[in-house]
């Protein structure tokens, strides 16, 4: 790379689960192409919150990591998501806070210690096309990211012009945290009444490992068999995200971003969206259990995250 | 007046719910499910993120913000109440040709299609380019359209195994449905010939020249045809 481009990011070490999202693509279910964005929405928000840009301005969702870029821009970034070795210039840098890097910094994301996915932003948010109103790269798709790809060694991302922004962090104690075991608050509904008492006990009181055949579709969860009563045939209906679909095999897929669009497997009900971006930072190995809630207490519990997440940025904007 | 009914509501996610119109697909029902569709999308605009017609149900995606179950529940009622009040819709889709090139080497399976059902590939070919199909769901993939419903004697199971790749256009059968894959991908259809034509194209506008609703048939061409519009033939 002798004569560099200016304004930018170049990718120097990438792979396929280094993708450019935002929170997702919407208005086209009904064709087939799924939401996709930020498995992990809230990391992704703070990400940006934390440089002043709107919430899902585009930015990089990095899975497993292993990722390394350099700037060729003087702007901010911020990291947010799991807990990854984060240097810059070969000294390591905070996560969950506003930093400022110039032209030329080697910017390196080490892999995952703790969680599964991290989020990498920049003042202003990576300057890419939408396709269909949003960047969310759909690898099975092909649609999204730059020419529907996931970011590959060579890559360069544009971004504006920045001007000094305030720093901004979010304290320890605030960050979110990864458990032993990952509590999944669920809801019932759709086929609900094809599972017996004992079925929907079963599913609640037992601990469940997720497996490595998950992906942004879905989260592929092993544990004991959960039956679903004989029914006659069952119609193919729409599939939203964090339904929980039970397989011909009695295991439970808790439908993530890029989720298939319709299906005809039974579905117990739904994982919460909180409950879903803590399930993005579960690797494959790592325990969780369900826990039925009312729709009602699932809805407030993301109504106050709402609140938090407005508050921040108030207080954030004032220090700009 | 119409005889459609709003059967039940059922709750999907914390800010998703189906709407259930019938418990067997018919024309009757997906014309009220498309008429349906396209008046919820014009009475709650933006607060309706999405919307996922499939045969039998409406999967409405709102904004989290503006999803209270009750309120919704009530106000969908009452929605639906006053639109069956109406005269029964007639299906008012497009009617779509779709070229199909029907052969051994577009259609890997019709050697075996016809062992299973005792009948000729000829008789097979005709029986599938003589139904018109009505579009009952798209999904699985951008602008994979169900197509239903074929006649009883072409009636297939899925591949035990399916495919690691099925080429674009294949023409397939799977129980009582029909489809068109608008891109290679892994499957397990019953396939019986190709269409060169594209399904889905993310530069066009519409990105797919079908729609829920809408009335196909397939209209068989030649060999020689199908490789003048770019057919792509399976080489194995």
């Amino acid at each position: 790379m002798d004569r560099l481009k200016q304004g930018g990011f170049y990718l120097l070490k990438s792979h396929a689960l280094c993708q450019l999202q935002d929170l997702g693509r919407f208005g086209v279910a009904g064709l087939g192409l799924t939401e996709g964005g930020a498995c992990d929405q809230q990391s992704a928000m703070l990400a940006n919150m934390l440089l002043g840009n709107v919430a899902g301005a585009p930015l990089l969702e990095i899975g497993v990591g292993g990722v390394s870029l350099r700037a060729q821009a003087n702007t901010y970034i911020s990291l947010t998501g799991a807990q990854m070795p984060f240097l810059i210039n070969g000294q390591p840098a905070p996560r969950y806070c506003t930093i400022a890097v110039q032209s030329g910094d080697l910017i390196e994301i080490g892999y995952a210690r703790a969680g599964l996915r991290c989020y990498l932003a920049v003042a202003g948010g990576f300057l890419v096309p939408t396709t269909l109103g949003s960047v969310s790269t759909v690898l099975r798709e092909a649609v999204g990211g730059l020419n529907g790809q996931a970011l590959a060694d060579g890559d360069w991302l544009a971004v504006q012009p920045c001007e000094v922004i305030a720093l901004r962090s979010l304290p320890y104690e605030l960050q979110p945290k990864f458990s032993a075991v990952t509590a999944l608050d669920w809801i019932a509904g759709a086929q609900y009444d094809w599972f017996s008492q004992e079925a929907i006990t079963r599913l609640d009181q037992q601990l469940f490992r997720v497996t490595k055949q998950s992906d942004r579709m879905g989260c592929r969860l092993s544990g004991g068999k959960i039956k679903v009563k004989p029914q006659a045939q069952m119609y193919s209906e729409g599939v939203c995200c964090g339904a929980i679909q039970i397989s011909n095999d009695g295991q439970p897929i808790v439908m993530l971003n890029d989720h298939q669009t319709i299906g005809g497997y039974a579905k117990p009900g739904a994982v919460s969206r909180l409950s879903l971006n803590a399930l993005a930072q579960c690797r494959p190995g790592s325990l969780v259990r369900f826990v039925k809630r009312d729709l009602s207490d699932v809805q407030a519990k993301a109504a106050r995250q709402r609140e938090w997440l407005a508050s921040l940025q108030q207080e954030w904007q004032h220090k700009a | 007046m119409s005889h459609q009914q709003l059967l039940s509501i059922r709750i999907a996610s914390e800010h998703a719910l189906y709407l259930d119109l019938a418990t067997e697909p018919s024309p009757a029902a997906l014309a009220q499910l498309v008429q349906l569709q396209q008046q919820l999308k014009q009475h709650y605009g933006h607060h309706l993120r999405d919307i996922v017609p499939a045969y039998l149900s409406l999967l409405l995606i709102f904004e989290p913000e503006y999803f209270v179950y009750q309120g919704l529940c009530a106000e969908l009622t009452a929605f639906c109440q006053r639109l069956f009040q109406q005269p029964a819709p007639d299906l008012a889709g497009k009617k779509v040709q779709l070229p199909v090139y029907y052969g051994k080497d577009s259609g890997p399976d019709l050697p075996r299609l016809s062992a299973l059902h005792g009948l000729s590939q000829k008789r097979i070919i005709e029986l599938h380019h003589n139904t018109t199909y009505l579009v009952y769901a798209i999904g699985f993939a951008p602008g994979f359209a169900y197509l239903g419903f074929v006649p009883p004697e072409l009636n297939s199971p899925r591949l035990a195994t399916p495919r690691q790749q099925v080429l674009q256009g294949s023409v397939g059968i799977a129980d009582r449905q029909t489809a068109v894959y608008p891109a290679s991908s892994p499957g397990g259809w019953n396939i019986i010939g190709n269409s060169p034509l594209p399904l889905f194209d993310l530069n066009a506008a519409p990105l797919m020249p079908v729609a829920v609703g809408d009335e196909i048939k397939f209209e068989p061409i030649e060999r020689a045809e199908f490789i003048r519009l770019g057919g792509q033939l399976w080489t194995d």
